[in-house]
């Protein structure tokens, strides 16, 4: 390993001027070459190919047609209806807007609501309301509707509530496999529409949007306005520390020409790996490289100081700090690799996809760590002598020689205290509730949220679930048992108090057969015999209606679907209604063969991967960084006790998260392995340095005061580094990158307690105080 | 309308109405048939205006009664296939058209009729029934409804029973363009402005598109810009032939469009044709519906 270092670092510094050469030729060829990385956040991204659920959901797409709504809620004020003037014109408006979209496949309103009237002679289909254009002047025509909607079953609690103050426009929205840029375009031009035409600032009423593909618009375009300000708060307040801890032009500059080869490197890595954007990179990859960027270049710079201030030349530090730092910095990044890479296990594709490009990031800013920093620094004509003064004695460095003698004289009551919040976080961690609510990724005070919590009052929410009945033949839906049977799962489902009201099938040949008989409503009723069913299905098919019944019957009248709006909660509770309902179906329903699918569905089975994976990856994380430890330190012992600090910060945290009531979700999965990669770092530097004392004869004592010496300022600069970075991403605007800031920041101050004065003071009762350990010495590094 | 629309496809005779003097199209059969030549092709061809080419499309002759079988496919968006057997009886009563198209299969909707009378008064509506034989009983159906779907095809009522000639405008898009090998005229079908919500409402089609071809003044082609949800309809006429010296279209496809997307398609086959049998016209009255054709 020493000769591989040692010609590294002879490469590096006796061609430094072509080390250089090579990344200036090479940032301009990335950029120029490759492609647009496009960004795909649609719903079979979230799945690996050949999942059940989502072959189910294929299936749904297949008979079925989109299964995507675009929904908007027009609430009139609290002393009207919905038929006055301004609202009725924003019906109108929008209505026309989304029927004329080109991303929109299917609209139902009221301006299109076409309804089946009959007498014992003639039966007609008539639009509900003859000219929506018109309608507010008249007041006769306002009270036909106001009539005739009294009786539709198939409006009330669809399209408008009973005291007709609340009225739903919902637009099916084109299905794409490979993409979501179009339902982020008509979202942004819906937007975009009701600020043109003012239909946001009347009293009369108020809007409210929502949606799968809203929420998905707004997941998109709210990560990318998060990053477009995340990233240059990050920026600023990286460069804030490296003056503060550097005050040196050199050290706030070098850093971001590695952090931006290995940002674009990486992205010509993705772009050829045809990984498509989604919230989950666009959102977390680019601050996380910049955090571990910072992390790594400061224990260069700091290194390259140090042998400078010793009175080394520019290109005998340099090639001093790829020496000391290689081995330390080669393992932080293996093992911040391996956290990302840990994230693998996890069924959810751009999960995976995330750990992969992370896996690389931190490899590639190795790299550039160790090549192009040390062959820039050499160049460095003279140190700047407040820069000289900081990292010699500077704050930082006063302190961290103070530590050791603290932590000698406090060992045992530091380990006791250690030990009490190791019991306490394993006492308390069965609280930590791993569980996800896709609304909670909105702050409560967003319109998102907002918008979403309406429609779960007023039409008992703006998801579905969907049933796929199989009747197990061509023309099978026709058959009356099938139907009974049917209406009997109806039944049954409309008792559930969380879910809303259902259209199906049955509603349709209900309403034709109480049309054909004089609209009298002892005809409400399902068709008596197959012909029957048949000859309502051709009649409403032949009928008029402006929307056929695509959307409930397949094509072949094998399958039919029931669409059930159902509340938002949160996952574990939605899995128990799920269960309740596959329950039912399985023993009540099952010679429908159902099939439970739709988005809901996918949302649950996403959280309850997400929940299966994050134990996993956790152990994995663990298991797989301990093995580098103990190959590291070549040690099963030191492998392990490094590996404390790092661990127990990441429990502390999840425990607190369970005392506090915090859900661990997606966020928190990501955020645990990646962080115990990060947090990992530091011990190594300490460690290393420690072994590397003792193993040169050093006591315990001078061992601890030498790691504390050599890489405690690296390890509180870099610690520094990573707490304000990842806090910078408190400010994001989902829950879930403010919960990444808020733990990884949390995790990483923990983490320097615990490498800074936990590890030592383990280090002084397990090795001894004074002890010197002649085994030690036998096996160098 | 659709005749027009359909291009021959849904081809009618074209009458003078004595009174209004307005062209109307004829009658369903016809329509559907679209069938009709008329006389011989004039040897002035290329010197009429986009009017009169739509006059002589309408002045074909199409026999005075019609019996036609057809086959209806019906295509989702998947290209997904189901098929019905359905005849047409049509027959002329001076200027009047009236029809009958029934269901032969399948068996759940065997029976199932619809009857219409079209008159030739542009003035009025046109009266249509229905029955279903497992309710045993006729219902008339709304005559506004004519836009509506004809029997869950993508073809309307509007299409099979013809459009008023003097509702529209018409102008040459392209006065020669070869389709299928024949050079045909692109004519552009506007609703007067005065008539514009009548034609609008009787239709469902803001505009049309016609493609005649110049040898036998049949609509090969043409596309309707419907009035709600972007929606497009393509319609083309293939296997034209002469049958008993009357040119008649042996398959006639509509395809619905939204957002350039395939929503349905339809297709007509003729399986067979007979014109001037001789048709009682009992077919034709509202009793003989519940009796059954058989």
């Amino acid at each position: 390993m020493k000769g591989l270092i040692s010609a590294w670092a002879d490469f590096v510094i006796t061609k430094r001027a072509l080390v250089i050469a090579i990344a200036v030729f090479m940032i301009p060829l990335v950029l120029f070459t490759g492609g647009t990385i496009t960004f795909d956040n649609s719903t079979a991204r979230y799945f690996i190919e050949g999942d059940p659920t989502l072959e189910e959901y294929d299936q749904l797409l297949d008979l079925f047609g989109d299964n995507e709504y675009l929904i908007i809620g027009i609430e009139a004020a609290p002393q009207n209806d919905i038929f006055t003037a301004d609202a009725l014109h924003a019906l109108v408006s929008l209505s026309d807007f989304l029927d004329f979209h080109p991303s929109v496949t299917q609209l139902r309103s009221l301006t299109n609501y076409q309804y089946l009237s009959g007498n014992d002679v003639s039966l007609s289909t008539e639009y509900l309301i003859d000219d929506p254009y018109t309608l507010a002047e008249d007041e006769a025509g306002i009270a036909r509707v106001r009539e005739i909607l009294r009786g539709e079953s198939l409006a009330l609690g669809t399209l408008i509530t009973d005291d007709f103050r609340h009225t739903r426009i919902a637009a099916r929205v084109e299905y794409r496999e490979e993409t979501s840029e179009h339902k982020v375009e008509l979202v942004q031009e819906l937007y975009q529409f009701i600020a043109d035409e003012n239909l946001d600032e009347s009293d009369d009423y108020t809007l409210h949007l929502s949606g799968y593909p809203l929420v998905n618009e707004r997941f998109e375009t709210v990560s990318a306005e998060d990053t477009a300000i995340l990233v240059p708060i990050m920026v600023v307040v990286m460069l804030v520390i490296l003056f503060l801890s550097f005050r040196s032009l050199a050290a706030m500059i070098l850093p971001w020409v590695v952090i931006a080869a290995g940002i674009l490197v990486l992205l010509e890595i993705q772009y050829y790996l045809g990984i498509p954007h989604t919230t989950i990179d666009s959102s977390a990859l680019m601050p996380t490289l910049i955090i571990i960027g910072i992390g790594i270049t400061v224990h260069v710079l700091l290194q390259f100081f140090q042998s400078a201030a010793s009175g080394l030349s520019s290109t005998e530090a340099a090639r001093e700090t790829i020496e000391h730092i290689w081995i330390p910095a080669f393992f932080t990044a293996i093992t911040t690799s391996a956290g990302f890479l840990a994230l693998s296990v996890t069924r959810i594709l751009p999960i995976r996809e995330f750990a992969l490009l992370g896996s690389i990031g931190p490899l590639l800013l190795f790299l550039f760590s160790l090549t192009v920093l040390p062959a820039m620094l050499s160049y460095l004509k003279k140190m700047p002598a407040s820069t000289s003064h900081i990292v010699s004695a500077g704050l930082i460095s006063r302190l961290t020689q103070k530590v050791p003698g603290f932590t000698l004289k406090h060992c045992k009551a530091i380990m006791i205290v250690g030990l009490c919040v190791i019991a306490f976080s394993m006492w308390n961690l069965p609280n930590a509730e791993v569980d996800n609510n896709y609304v909670t990724l909105f702050k409560e005070n967003s319109q998102t949220r907002q918008d979403i919590v309406y429609f779960d009052d007023v039409f008992k929410g703006m998801m579905t679930l969907d049933i796929i009945l199989d009747s197990g033949e061509a023309e099978g839906i026709k058959d009356p048992g099938f139907l009974r049977e049917m209406a009997t799962l109806q039944q049954w489902l409309a008792g559930h108090e969380k879910l809303g009201k259902i259209n199906s099938l049955n509603d349709y040949l209900r309403e034709i057969n109480q049309a054909l008989n004089g609209d009298n409503p002892a005809h409400y009723s399902l068709p008596t015999s197959r012909e029957m069913s048949a000859q309502f299905l051709l009649l409403y098919d032949s009928a008029g209606a402006n929307e056929d019944l695509s959307d409930i019957k397949s094509f072949d009248n094998r399958y039919t679907r029931m669409v059930i709006p159902v509340v938002n909660m949160p996952a574990s509770e939605m899995q128990a209604e799920l269960d309740e309902i596959s329950a039912y179906l399985e023993s009540e329903a099952a010679h429908l063969n159902p099939v439970l699918t739709g988005t809901m569905v996918l949302y649950t089975v996403q959280d309850i991967y997400t929940a299966e994976g994050m134990v996993l990856s956790f152990l994995v994380a663990l298991g797989v960084i301990s093995l580098f430890f103990i190959v590291l330190f070549r040690s099963i012992r030191y492998g392990l006790l490094s590996i404390i600090p790092s661990v127990m910060p990441i429990i502390l945290a999840a425990s607190i998260a369970g005392f506090l009531g915090i859900y661990l979700d997606q966020s928190a999965v990501i955020v645990f392995a990646m962080t115990m990669g990060i947090a990992v770092d530091d011990a190594i530097h300490v460690m290393n340095r420690y072994l590397s004392a003792r193993r040169s004869g050093a006591s315990t004592e001078q061992a601890v005061r030498r790691a504390m010496t050599e890489s405690g300022r690296a390890v509180v600069f870099s610690s520094m580094v990573l707490v304000f970075g990842f806090s910078v991403l408190c400010f994001g605007s989902f829950t879930t990158v403010i919960n990444v800031g808020m733990f990884g920041s949390i995790i990483m101050a923990l983490a320097l307690l615990g490498d800074l004065i936990f590890l030592p003071a383990i280090l002084f009762i397990i090795d001894g105080k004074h002890r010197e350990q002649s085994d030690l010495q036998q096996s160098p590094q | 309308m659709l005749n027009n629309l359909n291009g021959n496809v849904m081809m009618h005779t074209p009458r003078k109405d004595q009174n209004q003097n307005s062209m109307r199209v004829s009658a369903l059969l016809a329509s559907i048939l679209l069938s009709t030549l008329c006389w011989s092709i004039p040897s002035t061809a290329q010197d009429l205006s986009a009017y009169e080419v739509m006059q002589r499309v309408d002045a074909r002759d199409d026999g005075e009664t019609r019996v036609a079988e057809y086959t209806m496919v019906l295509i989702d968006r998947r290209e997904r296939q189901r098929s019905r057997d359905l005849i047409i009886y049509s027959k002329d009563f001076g200027e009047d058209t009236r029809t009958l198209s029934s269901f032969e299969s399948p068996a759940d909707i065997a029976g199932t009729a619809y009857l219409n009378h079209d008159w030739a008064n542009p003035d009025r509506d046109d009266d249509s029934w229905l029955y279903l034989p497992a309710m045993q009983r006729v219902r008339r159906i709304a005559s506004s409804d004519t836009s509506d779907s004809f029997l869950g095809s993508d073809f309307t009522y509007a299409d099979i029973n013809g459009l008023e000639l003097d509702w529209y405008d018409y102008r040459f898009v392209n006065e020669s363009e070869v389709v299928d090998g024949v050079e045909c005229w692109v004519i552009e079908a506007a609703p007067r402005q005065e008539l514009r919500e009548k034609a609008e409402e009787a239709t469902g089609y803001s505009k049309l598109q016609i493609w005649i071809r110049k040898d036998n003044f049949v609509q090969v082609r043409a596309q309707a810009w419907e009035l709600r949800g972007n929606r497009m309809k393509y319609f083309t006429a293939s296997d034209i032939r002469e049958v008993q010296g009357i040119w008649t279209i042996h398959r006639q496809q509509a395809i619905t469009t939204r957002n350039g997307r395939q929503e349905h398609a339809s297709i007509l086959q003729l399986t067979a044709i007979r014109y001037d049998d001789s048709l009682s016209d009992e077919y034709f009255e509202t009793e003989f519906l519940q009796r059954g054709v058989n």
